[in-house]
C-alpha cells in the first residue's frame, strides 16, 4: 500500500534536500582550484583517501559517494534514474553547481571515468581537466574493439548477480514478510565500506557493464589524462589505448601496477602521475 | 655442551614433518601470495579440491582461479577491501575447478606486514562451502516460497516480540487494518473496541496465553470491517524472551451473518408469541362478540342500557380488528385471495387515498407493471397500502411527496423475476439501522405514544408473507424511507 501523503512529503524533501547531503560530499580541505574525486563500482569515496589527501597543497579537494554507495542518501536512489550512467553524471554536474567554485579537475576511477566524460559533455564550462583512472568506454568486445569481456561473460556476471548472493554469504534474504526490520546481521564492523544494498549493487553492475560510451569520447576537448595499469583484467591496456586514440586532447600513462585499483595498490605512482599532469 | 636429552620424538616431528603435514593436509586450502598478489605457495588440500596442478596455480593470482563474476567482484570489491583494512573475512566465491565446475568456498584473507608496515605476504584461507551453499540455497528457496505463500493467504500474518510490539507483518496484515506500518496497529482498532483489545493483549503477554480478540477497524464512513486476531506464544531457545506469531482475519461476513441470525431468531420468537396470543384471543373474542350481538334484541325495552351496549360492541369490534392484524402478522389469517391486475387497481386506489392528503402532501403515481396480475386478498392489500401511505405522510410533518410506484421483476437488478413490486416512498425523517431492524415488529412505533400503536408495518409484513412475498425496507436518516412489497405475479 502506498502512503500517498508521506510519499509526497518524501518527494518534497528529496527536491529540497541539498545535493551535498544526497551525495555525502566531503571537503578534504585545501585551497586552489576544485578537485573532485569520484569512486567506481564496488566501494565508496574512501578508496580515494590516500591519493586525494596529497593534493590539498594546491587544490580544494572534494570527495563524494555516488547515490546507492557509501553514506549517500539511499532514499534518493531510483532504478529509472540510475539505469544509465547519465543519471550519475547529472549528479556530478549538480554537485559542482552547488559547490559553485569555478572550473574543477575531475578525477574518476573505473566507471566514474565515463561518468566524468558524460558530465563534461553535459556541462563543459564546469571542468578544466579530466583524469580517467582505469577507464573503459565499453567492457564487452565488439568486432575489432577489445573490451576485455565477451558478451557471454558479462551475461554470466549479470545472471549470477540476479540469481545469487555474491560475496557475503550473509546475503540470505532475512526478510520473510516484507517488513525489513531485521537487525543488520552484517553490521559486522568489517567489510562495511564496500558494502552496498544487493539490489542496488546488482543494478549498478548492470548499468556499468552494459554501458557503451565510445561515441562520447571524441566530444571531450579539455586536457585529459588517462591512467592505466600494466595488468588490469577489468580494463586491459588495449582499452586504455583506445580511449587515448579517441580523445584528441589526452595523454596516456601506464602505471607499473597490477589490478584495477592503482589508487590503492600504487598510491604513490598514481599521485605522481596526476601531479605531473596537473603542473605540466 | 651435553648431548640433547632424548627429546620426545613427537616434538621433533611436530617441528618439521607434522607441521608440514598440517599445512599440506589441513581441512582448508592455504595460499600465500606475494605483495603484488602472485601465488607463491599452495597446499595439497587446495590442489586436491580444484584438481589444478601446482604449476598452474603458482605465479597466477587468486582472482584468476575464480569464476568470471568472482573475478570482477574480487577486483572491484575485495582487493580494495584488503588494501584498505588489511583483511577480509568469510567472503563467498566460486572457485573454478580444473574440470570447469564451480566449487563454492568461503575465503579469508589477511596481509602480513613487517615492522615498517610493508606487506610481506598475503595469506588466503579457503573453506569448502559446498554443503553450506546448498543449505543457504535451500533456506533461500523456502523463504521465497513462504513469502509468496504468505502473500496469497486471505489472512494477515505477524510476529510480535515479548512486549507485544509487532516486528514483522505481511502486506495483507496492513491492508486489513488499513495501515501503512504495523507499528501502531492498535490505533487502527475502533475506539470502542480498543480498551478491550488492549486488555486482552496485555493479559496474553503477561500470562503467556493465546491471544484472541475480535474488533472493528476504525475507518471512514464506510461500514467498519470486523477483524479477528489470534496469536500464540513461541518459546525461544535459551534465555531469549518469548515471541508471538499470529494471524488476523476478516470476519465481517461472519459478524453480519451472526447479527442476521439473531434478528431471525428474534423475529421467529416474536412471531410465535404474537400468533399464539392472537389465535387464543380471537377464539375468546368470537364468544364475546356472539354473546354481545345476541344481547341486542333483549335490550329493546331497556333504552337506558343502550349506551353500555354500544360501547361494548364497538370495543369488541376494535379488539377483533387488532387481533386480526396480529394474525396477519403471524401468518395465520384466513386470507381470501382474488386475482387483480395491479396497475389499474392501484390507479383506482389513488382516488380513494386522495382523501387522506391535506394541503401539504401530494401523492404521485409511477405505475410500470402493465398487465401484471396478482393473487391476493384485496382487502389486506388495500389496508397494507393505506398503512404505508399513512406512515409516509407521518414521516413528513412539514409536507412533501408520497410516491406510489410499481414495476416488474427483471426491470432492475434488485427485483427477482416473477415478482412485481409495489413501493411507497417518502423524503421524510427516515430511520437509522437500529430502528430499521425493529421497524416491522408488532407494537414498535416511531410516533409519539398514543398516536399509533405500532402495528402498521407488521401488518404490511404479514400481508406480504401471506401472499408469498416479502417486505423490503430501505431508509436513511434525513433522506426518507422506501417500503417495497415484493409479491409473486401470476400472469403477465
Amino acid at each position: 500500500m502506498i502512503n500517498l501523503k508521506s510519499y509526497a512529503q518524501d518527494a518534497i524533501e528529496r527536491d529540497t534536500m541539498s545535493v551535498s547531503a544526497r551525495n555525502n560530499v566531503q571537503m578534504l580541505g585545501g585551497s586552489g582550484p576544485l578537485m573532485l574525486f569520484a569512486h567506481g563500482f564496488g566501494c565508496d569515496q574512501n578508496m580515494w583517501l590516500r591519493v586525494a589527501s596529497q593534493f590539498v597543497d594546491r587544490h580544494q579537494v572534494v570527495l563524494f559517494d555516488h547515490v546507492g554507495a557509501g553514506r549517500s542518501d539511499l532514499s534518493a536512489w531510483s532504478p529509472e534514474k540510475y539505469r544509465r550512467l547519465q543519471g550519475y553524471a547529472d549528479d556530478v554536474v549538480e554537485i559542482l553547481r552547488e559547490l559553485d567554485s569555478g572550473k574543477a579537475v575531475f578525477v574518476g576511477h573505473s566507471v566514474s571515468a565515463m561518468i566524468g566524460v558524460l558530465a563534461v559533455r553535459a556541462a563543459p564550462e564546469l571542468f578544466s581537466q579530466l583524469i580517467l583512472v582505469c577507464p573503459s568506454p565499453r567492457y564487452i568486445d565488439d568486432g575489432d574493439y577489445v573490451g576485455g569481456f565477451t558478451a557471454g561473460q558479462i551475461d554470466e556476471l549479470l545472471e549470477f548477480l540476479d540469481s545469487n548472493h555474491m560475496g557475503w554469504s550473509a546475503h540470505m534474504a532475512p526478510v520473510i514478510m516484507g517488513n525489513p526490520d531485521q537487525p543488520e546481521l552484517s553490521e559486522a564492523l568489517t567489510n562495511s565500506f564496500c558494502r552496498t544494498d544487493p539490489a542496488i549493487a546488482r543494478h549498478f553492475a548492470r548499468t556499468t557493464f552494459t554501458a557503451d560510451n565510445r561515441a562520447d569520447l571524441k566530444h571531450v576537448t579539455i586536457p585529459t589524462l588517462i591512467l592505466q595499469c600494466r595488468e588490469d583484467m577489468i580494463a586491459p591496456q588495449a582499452v586504455g589505448e583506445y580511449v587515448h586514440r579517441e580523445m584528441p586532447a589526452s595523454q596516456l600513462v601506464t602505471l607499473d601496477a597490477t589490478g584495477h585499483c592503482p589508487n590503492l595498490s600504487a598510491p604513490e605512482q598514481t599521485t605522481a602521475a596526476i601531479r605531473d599532469f596537473l603542473v605540466a | 655442551m651435553p648431548p640433547v636429552e632424548k627429546s620426545p620424538a613427537s616434538q621433533n616431528r611436530f617441528g618439521t614433518e607434522e607441521l608440514k603435514d598440517l599445512f599440506e593436509h589441513a581441512p582448508c586450502g592455504y595460499l600465500s601470495l606475494e605483495p603484488d598478489g602472485r601465488i607463491e605457495r599452495v597446499n595439497a588440500t587446495f590442489l586436491a579440491w580444484t584438481g589444478l596442478a601446482q604449476a598452474a596455480v603458482l605465479g597466477s593470482r587468486f582472482q584468476d582461479l575464480l569464476t568470471i563474476a568472482g573475478r570482477i567482484f574480487y577486483e572491484t570489491h575485495f582487493a580494495p577491501m584488503l588494501h584498505m583494512q588489511g583483511f577480509f573475512d568469510e567472503v563467498a566465491f566460486d572457485l573454478l575447478a580444473s574440470n570447469g565446475n564451480p566449487i563454492p568456498v568461503l575465503v579469508n584473507a589477511v596481509e602480513r606486514r613487517d615492522s615498517e608496515d610493508k606487506v610481506v605476504f598475503i595469506r588466503i584461507t579457503v573453506f569448502n562451502a559446498t554443503d553450506r551453499r546448498r543449505y543457504e540455497r535451500e533456506l533461500d528457496r523456502v523463504n521465497r516460497e513462504l513469502r509468496a505463500f504468505y502473500d496469497t493467504l486471505p489472512v494477515g500474518i505477524f510476529r510480535a516480540d515479548a512486549s507485544g510490539r509487532i516486528v514483522q507483518a505481511s502486506r495483507r496484515f496492513c491492508t486489513l487494518l488499513g495501515i501503512d506500518s504495523a507499528d501502531d496497529w492498535l490505533r487502527a482498532v475502533a475506539e470502542a473496541d480498543r480498551p478491550a483489545t488492549e486488555r486482552q493483549l496485555h493479559r496474553a503477554l503477561r500470562d503467556g496465553e493465546a491471544f484472541v480478540s475480535r474488533f472493528r477497524v476504525a475507518g471512514g464512513d464506510a461500514t467498519p470491517s470486523h477483524l479477528e486476531m489470534k496469536a500464540v506464544q513461541i518459546l525461544q531457545a535459551g534465555d531469549e524472551a518469548p515471541a508471538f506469531v499470529g494471524v488476523v482475519e476478516d470476519v465481517t461476513e461472519q459478524a453480519r451473518a451472526d447479527a442476521q441470525r439473531r434478528q431471525l431468531d428474534r423475529h421467529s420468537a416474536v412471531s410465535q408469541l404474537t400468533g399464539g396470543l392472537a389465535h387464543n384471543l380471537n377464539n375468546i373474542l368470537m364468544v364475546i362478540m356472539v354473546n354481545v350481538e345476541s344481547l341486542e334484541g333483549e335490550l329493546i325495552d331497556r333504552p337506558e342500557l343502550r349506551g353500555i351496549f354500544d360501547v361494548s360492541l364497538v370495543s369488541t369490534q376494535r379488539a377483533a380488528a387488532l387481533v386480526s392484524r396480529l394474525l396477519v402478522y403471524s401468518g395465520q389469517s384466513n386470507a381470501q385471495p382474488g386475482r387483480i391486475e395491479i396497475d389499474p387497481y392501484l390507479r383506482g386506489l389513488d382516488t380513494a387515498l386522495a382523501g387522506r392528503f391535506g394541503p401539504r402532501h401530494e401523492l404521485t403515481c409511477d405505475l410500470r407493471a402493465p398487465g401484471a396480475v396478482l393473487e391476493i386478498d384485496t382487502g389486506m392489500l388495500r389496508e397494507a397500502i393505506e398503512e404505508l401511505v399513512a406512515n409516509a405522510i407521518a414521516a413528513m410533518p412539514a409536507g412533501g411527496d408520497v410516491r406510489l410506484s410499481s414495476w416488474s421483476g427483471g426491470q432492475d437488478s434488485s427485483t427477482d423475476q416473477g415478482k412485481i413490486v409495489i413501493a411507497v416512498s417518502d423524503q421524510g425523517i427516515g430511520m437509522d439501522e437500529a430502528t430499521l431492524a425493529k421497524a416491522r415488529e408488532p407494537f414498535f412505533t416511531m410516533q409519539e405514544v398514543g398516536k399509533g400503536i405500532g402495528l402498521g408495518l407488521s401488518l404490511v409484513d404479514g400481508v406480504c408473507r401471506i401472499a408469498g412475498g416479502e417486505l423490503r425496507l430501505r431508509s436513511r436518516p434525513g433522506t426518507g424511507t422506501t417500503a417495497e412489497m415484493h409479491l409473486p405475479v401470476v400472469m403477465h
